[in-house]
C-alpha cells in the first residue's frame, strides 16, 4: 500500500516569565524565546529559545540569550531555504550539513550580533573590571553568555539541537514522552556548557530525525528552570502526556491563554529561577486519528 | 520513538532464512534506521530502509555487494538482505560495531581525545582499506567522518555505512554526502563518485583526523553568513582553496577561528605537510594524475608513527623531522611545553627511521620486504635490562635467529628471546634486512 503524500501542519506557542527569586533581587528575565515565521503556524517552523546564565561575570546575559534566539531563528530559517534546495531525497546530505555546519554557523552568528551589540553599546569601566582580562574581545563572549536549544520541523525532518542544560520532550499521539537528545554528562549542578566557551560549537548535541511514520504530536522545550521545579524527573516528563491531553481536550490557544499563570505558580513554588516554555504542536492532534506517515511518497 | 521496527519484532534473512529478532534502536540517517538485532544466537546491526530508499536499484546493490563480499574486517559489510512479509521495504544484516569503536565526531567534539599513534594507525588503517577496496574495482562514493569510526586506544579503524559502495564507473547520478568531503569536480556536476574522487575524500577525512578541521574552510568560510548551496558550491566545487597553500594564501586560516589548524599544522613533519600540499593544490588542479594515492598516504603513516618520539620533560607525543632539522640544525622543541626534545636512538633499516622509544615494537613490515604493512605479530621490542636500567636493547620477539655486529666488529648471535644492547653503530642483521643504530 502506498502511503498518500502528506503534509504536516505545526503551530508554536510559548511564554517566558521571570524568576521568583529575580522578582525578589530586582534581576530581569534572562530567559529568551522566539520563532519563524513569525505567524507560529505551517508545516516549517522553528522555535528557538536561550537561556541567560546571570552572575556577575555574564552581566548582559539577557541581551546575550535575545541574540542568541534570534540569530539561531534566522540562521535554522536559512538552512531550511537551503535545505530546500536541495535534491530531492537527499536527506543524507541534509542532515550531514546540519551536525557538521549548523554549530559553526550559530555559534558564529551569535558572536557577530555580541560583538555588534557591543559596538552599539560599549561597555563600561565598570563592566571591564567584571571579565577581569585585559583583553576585551576574547573574554567579550562571557559576559553575553547562554544556552540555546533549537527545534526546527520542515516536511520531511525534525531537527534538535542544544547546547547546555535545558529540556527538549517529544509527545507521541500515544502520550509517550521521550527525549530525542541523549544527556550530556557534563551537565551537573550548576554546570553547563555554553554559547560563549570556547569552540562553543563542538558541543551542541544534535538529533536529526527523518519523518517516516507518524511525527511527534507535540515538541517542548523549556529552560531547567521548569524541569528544577518538579520534585522528580517522573514528575516533569508528565507534563508532556499532560500537555497532550490539555490540548486535545481544550485546545491550544486555550493552554496559550493559561501559561503564565501555569509557568509563574511553577517559579514561586519550585526553582524561583526564569521559566520559559515552548510548545510546537501538529495542528491534527485534536483531531480523532493521528495522522500518517509524512514522508513524501513522490520523492521515491 | 517513531521507529519502524519495534524491539521484538521478527524479520527474517532472505538467503539463509534465518530469524533475526529486533532488539533496540541505535540511530537513524537520511536513508534509514539502524538496530541492534540477534540472529542465530549472534549479535548484529540491522539497517532497515525508509521506503523513499528502499529503492529496486539499492537492492539490486546491496546484492552485488554480499555477493562481492568485504575487502577487509575493516569494513562493516552487508552480509544478507532481510525482509519482513508484514512491513514493505527491506533492510539487511551487517556485523555489529563494538563499542570501544568511536565516532571521528566525537573526536571533533573532544569526547575522546587519541593520542598521533593512534591517529596514525587509524590513518594507515583506512589509507590501507580504501586500498583494498579499491582493488576489487569498488569505489565508496560517500567517505566522510560521519562512516568511519576508530578505537582511540590502538587507533584500529571500522568503516561503516558501506551500502552506498559501488562499482567503480559504474555510479548512477546523484548526490551523496555533503558537499564537504565530495570533490570539487563532484560537486560542480562534472563527474559521478569513482576511485579518484575517493582519494580526493581519503585526503579530506586524513586532514580533518590530523588537524581537527577542514582542508578549504578558511578565510573565505569566513566570508560566508549563510549556509546555502550557491556558497558551498563555490567554496568546495568551483573555487576551492588549500587553507595551507603555499601559493594562494586567498584561503587562509583566520589566527583566531582557526588556531587549531595552524597549531596542529606545525607539529607534523614535513613530509606529511607536503602531501597534504599536493593533494589539495595538484590534487584539486588535476584530478586524474595529481591525486595522492592511497599507497602514498599508507606509507606516510607507517612513516610517521615510525618518527613519534616522546618529550623527556612534559611526556608529550612529538614528532622526529629529520628534513626540518637537516635545514635549520637546531634541536627541534616540543610543541607542548616547549622545551628542547633529547632524541633517542633510532634505527636506520634501508630508507626507513624507526624513532627506538621505551614502547617502540618492530612488526614484519619493517624487516622483511616481502611483508610490507603486516603489525600482525610483533618481532621485536625495547626492552630494558633486567638488573641495570640505564641500559636498553632490542629484543628479538620473532622465531628466527638475528645477528648484530658491535662497532669493534665483533658479530652475536641474537636468539629468539634474546636482546641486543641499545648502543651507536651496531648493526643487526634481521634476516631479510640489516639495520644500524645510531643517535
Amino acid at each position: 500500500m502506498v502511503e498518500e503524500p502528506h503534509t504536516t501542519r505545526w503551530q508554536v506557542v510559548g511564554h517566558s516569565v521571570r524568576g521568583a527569586s529575580h522578582e525578589r533581587s530586582g534581576a530581569p528575565n534572562q530567559d529568551a524565546i522566539y520563532w519563524l515565521p513569525q505567524s507560529g503556524t505551517g508545516s516549517r517552523l522553528i522555535l528557538t529559545m536561550a537561556d541567560g546564565h546571570g552572575g556577575a561575570k555574564h552581566f548582559r546575559s539577557a541581551v546575550g540569550a535575545r541574540l542568541a534566539v534570534e540569530t539561531a531563528a534566522q540562521v535554522s530559517y536559512d538552512f531550511l531555504a537551503g535545505a530546500q534546495a536541495e535534491e530531492a531525497g537527499s536527506l543524507s546530505a541534509i542532515k550531514r550539513a546540519a551536525e557538521e555546519w549548523l554549530p559553526k554557523m550559530l555559534v558564529r552568528n551569535w558572536l557577530e550580533a555580541v560583538e555588534h551589540h557591543k559596538g552599539s553599546h560599549p561597555l563600561l569601566e565598570a563592566e571591564r573590571d567584571l571579565l577581569h582580562a585585559g583583553d576585551v574581545s576574547s573574554s567579550l563572549p562571557l559576559a553575553y553568555g547562554a544556552t540555546l536549544l533549537v527545534a526546527v520541523v520542515a516536511e520531511s525532518f525534525i531537527l534538535y539541537m542544544q547546547l547546555g542544560d535545558g529540556e527538549i520532550l517529544t509527545v507521541s499521539s500515544e502520550g509517550a514522552v521521550s527525549r530525542p537528545l541523549p544527556k550530556d554528562e557534563r551537565l551537573f549542578a550548576n554546570e553547563t556548557t555554553s554559547l560563549c566557551a570556547p569552540d562553543a560549537w563542538r558541543d551542541f548535541r544534535i538529533c536529526f530525525q527523518a519523518l517516516s511514520q507518524t511525527p511527534p504530536a507535540v515538541i517542548l522545550l523549556s529552560t531547567d528552570g521548569y524541569s528544577n521545579s518538579f520534585r522528580d524527573e517522573s514528575g516533569f516528563l508528565k507534563v508532556g502526556s499532560d500537555i497532550l491531553e490539555m490540548i486535545r481536550a481544550d485546545g491550544l490557544s486555550q493552554v496559550k491563554e493559561n501559561m503564565e499563570a501555569w509557568l509563574l505558580d511553577s517559579t514561586r513554588a519550585g526553582s524561583g529561577d526564569d521559566i520559559t516554555l515552548g510548545i510546537i504542536c501538529r495542528t491534527d492532534v485534536t483531531q480523532s486519528s493521528p495522522s500518517n506517515g509524512v514522508l513524501n511518497e513522490s520523492d521515491s | 520513538m517513531n521507529q519502524i521496527l519495534e524491539p521484538g519484532r521478527r524479520v527474517r534473512t532472505e538467503s539463509s532464512g534465518m530469524v533475526c529478532e529486533v532488539e533496540g534502536f541505535l540511530g537513524g540517517g537520511g536513508q534509514g534506521e539502524v538496530y541492534r538485532a540477534k540472529a542465530g544466537g549472534q549479535n548484529l546491526a540491522l539497517k532497515w530502509y525508509f521506503p523513499a530508499s528502499a529503492t529496486s536499484e539499492q537492492r539490486s546493490a546491496l546484492e552485488t555487494l554480499i555477493r562481492m563480499g568485504s575487502p577487509s574486517q575493516r569494513f562493516l559489510w552487508p552480509l544478507e538482505l532481510v525482509s519482513a512479509s508484514s512491513i514493505k521495504g527491506y533492510g539487511y544484516i551487517m556485523p555489529l560495531r563494538e563499542a570501544r569503536y568511536k565516532s571521528i565526531v566525537d573526536m571533533m567534539k573532544r569526547r575522546i581525545e587519541p593520542g598521533f599513534r593512534a591517529l596514525a594507525t587509524a590513518g594507515l588503517e583506512l589509507s590501507h582499506s580504501y586500498l583494498q577496496l579499491h582493488a576489487k574495482g569498488l569505489c565508496y562514493r560517500d567517505i566522510s567522518f560521519g562512516n568511519v569510526f576508530f578505537d582511540p586506544d590502538s587507533g584500529e579503524v571500522l568503516i561503516c555505512d558501506n551500502d552506498n559502495v559501488a562499482v567503480d564507473g559504474q555510479s548512477v547520478s546523484g548526490v551523496y554526502g555533503t558537499p564537504r568531503f565530495m570533490a570539487p569536480e563532484i560537486v560542480t556536476g562534472e563527474t559521478v563518485p569513482n576511485t579518484q574522487t575517493d582519494l580526493f575524500s581519503l585526503a579530506v577525512l586524513l586532514f580533518y583526523i590530523f588537524m581537527m578541521h577542514h582542508p578549504l574552510e578558511g578565510k573565505k568560510e569566513l566570508a560566508i553568513k549563510c549556509l546555502d548551496l550557491p556558497a558551498m558550491r563555490k567554496l568546495y566545487g568551483t573555487e576551492p582553496v588549500f587553507i595551507f597553500d603555499p601559493v594562494d594564501t586567498s584561503n587562509a586560516p583566520d589566527p583566531v577561528q582557526h588556531k587549531n589548524a595552524l597549531l596542529f599544522w606545525g607539529i607534523y613533519p614535513e613530509f606529511l605537510r607536503e602531501l597534504f600540499i599536493k593533494a589539495f593544490t595538484e590534487g584539486i588542479r588535476d584530478p586524474q594524475h595529481g591525486r595522492v594515492r592511497e599507497s602514498n598516504w599508507r606509507a606516510a603513516m607507517a612513516r610517521l608513527r615510525d618518527s613519534i618520539i616522546y618529550c623527556g620533560n612534559c611526556k608529550a607525543e612529538n614528532f622526529y623531522d629529520a628534513d626540518a632539522m637537516t635545514v635549520s640544525r637546531q634541536a627541534a622543541s616540543c610543541w607542548s611545553c616547549r622545551q628542547n626534545l633529547r632524541l633517542p636512538p633510532r634505527l636506520r633499516i634501508g630508507r626507513n627511521l624507526v624513532m627506538l622509544n621505551h614502547d617502540t615494537q618492530l612488526f614484519p613490515h619493517h624487516v622483511d620486504d616481502e611483508k610490507r604493512y603486516d603489525f600482525s605479530q610483533p618481532v621485536a621490542t625495547i626492552a630494558q635490562h633486567p638488573t641495570d636500567p640505564n641500559i636498553w636493547g632490542l629484543k628479538n620477539l620473532s622465531s628466527n635467529n638475528w645477528s648484530s655486529t658491535n662497532r669493534k666488529g665483533e658479530v652475536s648471535d641474537v636468539w629468539p628471546g634474546r636482546s641486543v644492547t641499545l648502543a651507536v653503530g651496531t648493526r643487526i642483521n634481521f634476516g631479510q634486512v640489516e639495520g644500524e643504530i645510531g643517535f
